[in-house]
């Protein structure tokens, strides 16, 4: 059986027709996208309206012109049940709202339904996963016999984290400005950075690298003459503002570097006057690799959990890619079917190595399959194209002038 | 198909008159078809379990009418329904079997999650008692169904319609007791369920296992993979402790898989003009038993039949056949 239920109309334009043919009330109409219809409201007049992912439109028999429906209906399991009698040859039209609006009516039909349902074919729900190592995996007569559906959703869920961590194609990026304050929040479902870049007027990124030249203190106590914290009424120690942080923001950094200001022509281009004034980082005993750029540095304040950039980032465009662990929102809990193999072995392995008294033979061999098949989705998941990988490639043979 | 009783009587009866040894009066028969019944019935679990070895170990054929464990699992066909549980939120949110038969195994729970997918909203008539489980509520405009949220000033969270009503003018039955004073007047929304949103299978866990199951983020409960767990108590409206079952998330309703406890059989009589028994089909309840039990039956009545006669060989007889029968099943 196909696994594709949509036709293409209903995968590229979000809409799908239906002809009301009884022309008596109460008449239903079932949709069959991907997407099941999320329903608030029918009335435009009420809050939950909103919620709708879809809008409804009609027209009459024989004419094209469609106007929003906007009487009352209720939907079911993706069922639309029209409460009033439709004229017999009308039109009904259920558009999933789309960032262009759609075909219908007034094309008003914003939202990202459509878009987000593209590109899901590649994929595959946690909930497919476990449920397909139900059926597959477990069972009489089968290396797991039994297994409480509880273990392996804890399993399944521990392997989308390990997968998201190394194996999994990094998605998740934020455009963010970089405030007077010099600091952005971590992101909600942030893990761990990948890069963060800030971008120039022609939309080029260039990369920001974290800095070892200063940190952001854990604790501040405040000290008395003597050096020793003092303490609160509640006897906890009295915090103040860190003045390495001050500092650091209040930093040119032309004078650690003695380097052109990073939005001039020469940005990101190594060179110019790296290390060449005495008082500078490296001034006196060569270049230091790590600090030989001038996009700016960012550290981590672990303090307030914030993003802390160099005083040369203030009123920038950057953009933070970072990792999550695949669980935060439902729309996350989807695997690569490139990796879909990979989660079963990771699954049968984590079930059987956790048991007592298993050969340990057939732990050795599942956690091999595990290793082959992770090395293998990561290979996949690489997207090493021929095409790509030689045309990289023949820079190899390109003369470097001195 | 099940297993007359008339049959069983009358043939229990030859083989009793043939050897002369003796008659067992209906009331004996019946006792002893009832302990024979559920004897046979009971020994369908171990035997399953132990035949289920061989699939276990994948020595099992394959073959289409010699798979004895599917002959076994096909024996409990019989007893296997879909039984739809009852909601109660006194003394806590419980489900429990309020229909007929009694059940005898829980199999697979299915909760069912309906679509929370037509809201509206409706304005009380003000006749509202402190504490009523109804609530009238005027021009509501659509059809609730059961299973809908309530909420609004003075309805405890979580509050559910009990019975699907109508429109547009109407009373709600709604499962807590507890509507305050303020639930007058007042204008309740509602979040109609009309359809069958999920069919998850509930996993049932033992108390403890429950508790440590919530208390991982990673296996916490959800509409996905809701868990429950069975306990015995008084749950309203009945009086006298029963199973009960707790689930979690609270679905809109739950059915489960369950093997029912055989119904008593009974072979009924008239007196005929002679003064003998005659057989009263109509108000005679056959054995559940599938027919291939048929052969058990008879073998293992006698070999009661035997005890009550106080006859050996009947009793030796009836039990080489019933063990050379168990050994062909088990071999």
């Amino acid at each position: 059986m196909a696994l594709l239920t949509e036709n293409n109309q209903q995968y590229y334009a979000g809409s799908q027709g239906f002809l009301s043919s009884t022309g008596l009330a109460g008449e239903e109409f079932k949709t069959t996208f991907d997407t099941d219809l999320v329903f608030g409201n029918f009335n435009p007049l009420e809050t939950n309206y909103a919620l709708n992912n879809f809008k409804l439109y009609t027209a009459a028999a024989g004419v094209q012109q469609y106007t929003e429906y906007t009487s009352a209906y209720t939907i079911s399991n993706n069922t639309i049940k029209f409460i009033a009698a439709l004229t017999a040859g009308t039109s009904v039209v259920v558009q999933l709202k789309s960032i262009e609006g759609g075909l219908y009516g007034n094309k008003d039909a914003y939202g990202t339904a459509v878009q987000e349902n593209w590109g899901s074919y590649s994929y595959i729900t946690l909930n497919d996963i476990i449920n397909n190592f139900m059926v597959g995996y477990v069972g009489d007569g089968k290396l797991i016999g039994t297994a409480k559906k509880s273990d392996i959703l804890f399993f399944a869920k521990r392997g989308l984290q390990e997968f998201s961590y190394d194996t999994l194609k990094s998605i998740k990026s934020q455009e963010l400005n970089i405030p007077p304050s010099l600091s952005v929040p971590m992101p909600q479902d942030y893990v761990n950075y990948v890069g963060m870049s800030w971008v120039d007027k022609a939309g080029i990124k260039h990369i920001i690298y974290p800095t070892t030249l200063t940190s952001n203190p854990y604790r501040i106590p405040l000290q008395d003459s003597d050096g020793i914290p003092t303490q609160s009424n509640f006897g906890n120690n009295l915090k103040g503002t860190s003045q390495t942080d001050q500092r650091w923001a209040e930093n040119n950094l032309k004078n650690l570097n003695n380097e052109l200001d990073n939005s001039s022509f020469w940005a990101n281009i190594y060179g110019g006057g790296f290390g060449n004034g005495f008082g500078t980082v490296g001034g006196q005993y060569g270049l230091q690799p790590e600090v030989a750029q001038i996009n700016g540095w960012f550290t981590i304040n672990e303090r307030e959990n914030k993003f802390s950039f160099s005083s040369d980032l203030s009123d920038k465009l950057i953009i933070l890619e970072y990792i999550s662990d695949g669980l935060s929102a439902d729309g996350d809990t989807r695997v690569p079917k490139m990796a879909e193999e990979a989660m079963y072995a990771y699954l049968s392995h984590a079930i059987i190595s956790t048991r007592v008294n298993q050969p340990e033979y057939v732990v050795n061999r599942l956690s091999r399959e595990k290793t082959a098949k992770l090395r293998n989705a990561k290979i996949r998941l690489s997207n090493i194209k021929l095409d790509e990988f030689t045309q990289i490639m023949r820079g190899k043979s390109k003369w470097i002038k001195s | 198909m099940a297993v007359n009783i008339n049959t069983v009587y009358t043939t229990v009866l030859y083989i009793l008159n043939k050897e002369q040894r003796g008659y067992i009066p209906p009331a004996e028969f019946n006792s002893l078809a009832v302990q024979v019944q559920n004897e046979i019935f009971e020994s369908y679990f171990p035997d399953g379990n132990q035949v289920n070895r061989l699939n276990q170990s994948n020595r099992q054929n394959d073959t289409e009418f010699f798979n004895m464990f599917k002959d076994i699992s096909y024996k409990l066909h019989p007893f296997e329904r879909l039984a739809t549980f009852t909601h109660s939120e006194l003394p806590q949110a419980r489900w429990t079997y309020q229909g007929a038969g009694e059940i005898f195994k829980l199999g697979v729970v299915t909760p069912i999650y309906n679509y929370l997918n037509n809201t509206g909203s409706a304005t009380s008539n003000g006749v509202n008692a402190l504490g009523a489980t109804t609530l009238t509520i005027n021009n509501i405009g659509l059809t609730i169904q059961a299973g809908s949220i309530i909420t609004g000033v003075g309805i405890p969270a979580n509050t559910t319609v009990l019975t699907t009503i109508g429109t547009p003018i109407t009373s709600i039955t709604i499962d807590k007791a507890t509507t305050a004073a303020s639930a007058n007047l007042n204008k309740y929304s509602f979040s109609n369920s009309t359809g069958v949103g999920s069919t998850p299978i509930a996993e049932i866990l033992s108390f403890k296992d429950y508790l440590q199951t919530q208390y991982s983020s990673l296996t916490r409960a959800s509409k996905e993979y809701p868990i429950g767990y069975i306990e015995d108590m008084i749950v309203s409206p009945s009086t006298v402790r029963e199973l009960a079952i707790s689930i979690d998330p609270k679905p809109s309703l739950l059915s489960v898989n369950c093997l029912f406890a055989p119904t008593t059989p009974s072979w009924t009589f008239t007196v005929g003009s002679l003064g003998q028994y005659v057989y009263n089909a109509t108000t005679s309840i056959n054995f559940e038993l599938d027919i291939a039990e048929q052969n058990n039956l008879i073998i293992n009545i006698l070999k009661y039949a035997g005890i009550i006669i106080n006859d050996p060989q009947i009793v030796q007889a009836a039990a080489q056949e019933s063990q050379q029968e168990e050994i062909n099943l088990k071999r």
